[in-house]
């Protein structure tokens, strides 16, 4: 009672008083509420840090109002005196979210989407899985789900392999378990999800394409957090608690569980499975120094017919042989952060094992990268300077591949590159990758000049290059912003494409100029607007053929972004992005050109317990190789398909609608979430990838599921 | 036969689809439908190829061959001499104007193979262990309808057939075609629709003319292919002539059979009259189309070397065995 706040008493003391004890604590989570107030009559008492409280008041009835600035007030109706101290729960006012304006954020990359909480939370379709949301940002293709390329990342006519993405600045192999089903990472530690489309800032650099930049969430220092997640396809769980007074802990785990319960059937033999894992210590180790190391990885892993069983006759389907596959990294990262003065250092060391293996009965390769990885940054903010950004990114990387095919097998291309071309390969590589980068930036009235330079390095393919870059953003009004950058960008070839025995030993850097064009405008924080337009070109950039033999090939990419972000008095929030562009590899259309990509999201949280969402996907059916003809080969009697003109037709529009119903309740100490999802798309538009008959006489889409209804629940304590 | 792949739900949800979600197609591999080139083979240093018309056993109007053997054009003809080893590639342009492209490793081959008939009694279930328990009895004219036919190649001899792969296609994709060995298949005069293996529809086809073609392949060009007649009904006289079983009462004894070439309905296309056990080949007419010192073969008729209008009224003479 000795810390009790006692911040008022209006009245003096009643002569017959009655001492009303109690704790206050928050509904749904079971924290106790510092700060809420209680109040009887004219008399108003406010709780300490453990919610306790302990207020004099006349016996017999007395009406009490208990609040706090947080949570929603409560009426209570008591007579005194209470044998038992009182315990009070209060319902958090959500209030209004966190609210980003776009056209206010400063931020050191002139194009910059960002996956906000607001888009996050009130986004139907994602699965609860705010990864599953990039491709809804402007500048990233829209590929149907489930089809071959579900998850492939191309950003502003970019190829999925010319784009980066990092977790906490340390590179994740990939992002996606299997077709963009769920992301690698548990979506509960995550805080932040920005991607950099093209122009960004010298601080990223060796690729022409964009950066997915993940960053995980710091554990709240106060309380254990918990949950746990399930749907029909998989399980999870997470953990943040504070350890001592300067340490907290965070962990989660997922895995998929149809495999548990389903052997195989006509195509798998093996049912897919996948899992992921992350656990990270962050230490305080003073007022401006902090550390974090954590473990993470993830695992995918299927059995399936190598052929075709539709094609094949029942003894063909008996001897079909198995593909097995199976891909899995773990990393370490270990980062440290310290502030004095004028000065931040961001120092993050990072290490990847990526192991990926394919095998049939009598052949098999293997292919496991590692890396090491060193990001050092200084931020130095000067006077007459504004702030002065440099910094180091190192890595080290070691590729050990192994094929023994007996012969081609063109259906593994995308699984097992090495034995769908047949390839005898055993070869071991190493190389460095060292890029330095220096970035001021100034200020002249309302704009911000952000000139960079950014080398780099590479010892595999013996090639160097500095690339300078220029970024502009200026305030043309309070709600009105200006963008502009242009640079150059350089991206080293990945292992693989160095090896003699497969490869293009070489190749060189590929390289790109690029441009872009941005206004931001906001009205009254409720409808903000945002205009992109950008261009870039590419040389000496590789591209794979249908068989997945390496080309070197140059191209250009350009288009226009349109993005829309309105809210309704807190309750209703849509938003849209609308993508024009046009990309062309060697003068032709090639495999990630979508001329449209539209993305409309409306929400409405009809009250606390239940939001309902809309979302409607359009994109432009990507490009692919048409088959003109065959050849039978009498040796085999099969047919060996005649390609057309390299990308030179198109898949239907892709259109999806999601419908989205959530809802939460509330206990004392825990809240139970729910959401019932249904997606449609209409059969035309449900495409996911042509297939031929026996001798490509006749070419059929495959389609999706039109209609799908998901279900998942979670809960927090 | 129709074999179809229901969506697979969960395995579109949970994994990549590369064969959960496939296509139905009118064009079936196992079904003889439009024109093709069904067979391309070796046989002592001369390569030639059986081409379905997409009528029947029998050709009207005579496609268009050209040869190339390793590169070199060979101009056109029915047939192309040929090294072990060489490539050789054909292209047919058929009645209609399709153009068909073909290759093939010359890999000579000997003699026809051979063929044995049997018969049993499919119930309910048509999986590969139900079909191989299944006890069979010797075939040697129609098939009784509700029967199945065990069809089984062999080599010229009898002996089992080593290290060679069958594929059978059925004529105008009539019927169902089940293989049950590497040498073996079963045939039903049914339409059996599977669907991810499990059998999910079956229809009567009744009684009537079927026939296949079954191919023989080693995978390194050495092919070899008879056509095989399958009647379902009623017993009648039938005597055989290679795979073929055609109607008609003559005695076969002496290996040699003359007929006149006539007009048939069904798949057949042609039937052969006033047949007469003979000694030579004597009776034999010239054709445009074929030799006249050696049998006629009613597979010249069937893969596009004959056609029906060059035979019709003609007296040929064919092997019977």
């Amino acid at each position: 009672m000795s810390v009790l706040l006692t911040l008022a008493w209006t009245l003096g003391a009643p002569v017959e008083a009655a001492s009303l004890t109690g704790t206050i604590r928050e509904r749904g989570t079971g924290d106790p509420i510092e700060g809420a107030w209680v109040q009887g009559g004219e008399q108003q008492v406010f709780t300490d840090a453990a919610g306790r409280f302990v207020v004099e008041l006349p016996e017999g009835p007395v009406s009490l109002t208990v609040g706090s600035p947080r949570h929603l007030p409560q009426q209570l109706e008591l007579t005194l005196p209470q044998p038992l101290p009182l315990e009070v729960w209060l319902h958090e006012d959500d209030g209004p979210l966190e609210i980003v304006v776009e056209a206010r954020r400063v931020s050191p990359h002139v194009a910059r989407h960002e996956l906000d909480r607001e888009r996050v939370l009130r986004t139907p379709g994602t699965h609860a899985d705010p990864l599953r949301l990039v491709q809804a940002l402007p500048g990233v293709a829209i590929t149907p789900e489930y089809s071959p390329s579900a998850g492939s990342l191309a950003i502003r006519g970019s190829t999925p392999a010319e784009s980066r993405i990092y977790l906490d600045d340390v590179e994740l192999p990939y992002l996606y378990h299997f077709q963009e089903y769920a992301s690698v990472v548990h979506t509960r530690l995550l805080d932040e999800v920005a991607v950099y489309p093209s122009t960004f800032g010298a601080a990223y650099g060796n690729t022409t394409g964009g950066v997915v930049r993940v960053r995980t969430r710091e554990p709240d220092p106060a309380r254990l957090h918990t949950g746990a997640n399930v749907n029909f396809i998989m399980g999870g769980a997470y953990l943040t608690s504070p350890v001592g007074e300067r340490a907290e802990v965070s962990a989660s785990g997922r895995r998929s569980y149809l495999d548990l319960v389903e052997d195989g059937n006509d195509q798998y033999t093996l049912w897919p499975v996948f899992w992921d894992y992350l656990a990270q210590v962050d230490l305080e180790a003073g007022v401006d120094q902090g550390y974090r190391l954590a473990v993470l990885g993830a695992g995918d892993a299927y059995g399936r017919y190598a052929g075709d069983t539709a094609l094949l006759d029942p003894l063909e389907q008996e001897q079909n042989p198995a593909f097995e596959y199976q891909r899995a990294f773990h990393g370490v990262i270990l980062r440290g952060e310290q502030r004095t003065g004028a000065l931040a250092l961001t120092t993050t060391l990072g290490g990847v094992v990526d192991g990926r293996d394919g095998a049939l009965p009598a052949e098999a390769e293997s292919r496991e990268q590692r890396y090491l990885v060193l990001r050092h940054e200084t931020l130095w903010w000067a006077e007459d300077l504004d702030r002065l950004s440099a910094g180091l990114d190192l890595r080290l990387d070691s590729l050990e591949r192994a094929a023994d095919p007996a012969g081609t097998h063109p259906e593994l291309v995308r699984e097992a590159p090495m034995l769908a071309r047949g390839l005898a390969v055993s070869d071991a590589r190493t190389g460095l990758w060292l890029e330095p980068w220096v970035e001021p930036r100034v200020h002249l009235g309302g704009t911000r000049i952000q000139p960079g330079l950014r080398g780099l390095i590479d010892t595999a393919s013996s090639s160097w290059t500095v690339d300078p870059r220029l970024g502009l953003q200026s305030e043309l009004a309070a709600d009105l912003r200006l963008r502009a950058a242009v640079g150059r960008y350089s991206q080293a070839p990945p292992p693989d494409l160095l090896a003699a025995a497969d490869g293009l030993p070489d190749l060189g850097l590929a390289r790109s100029e690029q441009a872009a064009l941005g206004v931001d405008y906001a009205v009254a924080g409720r409808w903000e607007l945002a205009l992109d337009l950008w261009a870039k070109q590419l040389h000496d950039t590789w591209a794979t053929d249908a068989l997945g033999a390496p080309q070197v090939v140059d191209g250009e990419a350009a288009g226009l972004e349109l993005q829309s972000r309105y809210r309704l008095r807190e309750r209703f929030f849509s938003w849209a992005s609308l993508t024009l562009g046009r990309a062309r590899r060697e003068g032709r259309t090639f495999a990630y050109d979508q001329p449209l990509a539209l993305n409309l999201v409306a929400s409405w949280e009809a009250s606390p317990a239940w939001t309902l969402g809309v979302r409607y996907r359009l994109g432009s059916g990507l490009p692919f190789t048409p088959v003109e003809g065959a050849v039978y080969d009498g040796d085999t009697d099969t047919y060996e398909a005649v390609l057309g003109e390299a990308w030179s037709a198109r898949l239907p529009p892709y259109q999806k609608l999601d419908l989205q119903v959530d809802r939460t309740w509330t206990f004392r100490t825990w809240r139970l979430g729910g959401y019932l999802a249904l997606w449609w798309v209409p059969p035309a538009g449900n495409v996911l990838y042509p297939a031929y008959s026996y001798d490509y006489s006749e070419r059929a889409y495959v389609k999706g599921p039109p209609l799908l209804p998901l279900l998942g629940v979670h809960a927090d304590i | 036969m129709r074999r179809r792949l229901s969506l697979g739900l969960l395995a579109c949800l949970g994994a990549p689809p590369l064969a959960a979600c496939e296509a139905d197609f009118a064009a079936q591999r196992q079904d003889l439908d439009g024109f093709r080139i069904a067979a391309l083979g070796v046989s002592e240093g001369v390569a030639t190829a059986a081409l379905w018309s997409g009528e029947g056993l029998y050709h009207d109007v005579a496609p268009e061959l050209s040869w190339w053997v390793d590169g070199e054009e060979r101009g056109g003809g029915w047939e192309v001499a040929v090294t072990e080893g060489a490539l050789v590639e054909l292209e047919v342009r058929d009645p209609d104007g399709g153009l068909h492209l073909a290759r093939l490793t010359a890999a000579s081959t000997a003699g026809l193979p051979g063929l044995e008939r049997a018969r049993w009694t499919p119930g309910a279930a048509l999986d590969l262990a139900t079909r191989r328990a299944a006890e069979t009895e010797p075939l040697a004219g129609a098939l009784p309808p509700g029967d199945a036919a065990r069809l089984r190649l062999t080599e010229p001899g009898g002996e089992a057939l080593a290290g060679q792969r069958l594929r059978w296609m059925l004529a105008g994709g009539a019927g169902t075609v089940l293989e049950l060995e590497e040498d073996a298949a079963d045939f039903l005069a049914e339409e059996v629709v599977l669907e991810d293996g499990e059998v999910v529809e079956r229809r009567e086809l009744g009684a009537g003319s079927y026939a296949l073609l079954a191919l023989s392949l080693d995978g390194e060009g050495a092919n070899r292919w008879v056509w095989v007649d399958v009647p379902v009904g009623e017993e009648e006289p039938l005597w055989r002539h290679e795979g073929r079983l055609l109607p008609g009462s003559v005695d076969t004894g002496s290996g040699l059979v003359a007929g006149t070439v006539v007009e048939a309905a069904g798949l057949a296309g042609v039937a052969l009259e006033d047949l007469l056990a003979v000694e030579d080949l004597s009776e034999q007419e010239a054709l445009s189309c074929a030799p006249s010192d050696t049998p006629f073969r009613l597979a010249w008729l069937a893969e596009g070397r004959c056609t029906r209008p060059e035979i019709l009224g003609r007296r040929v003479v064919v092997t019977a065995w």
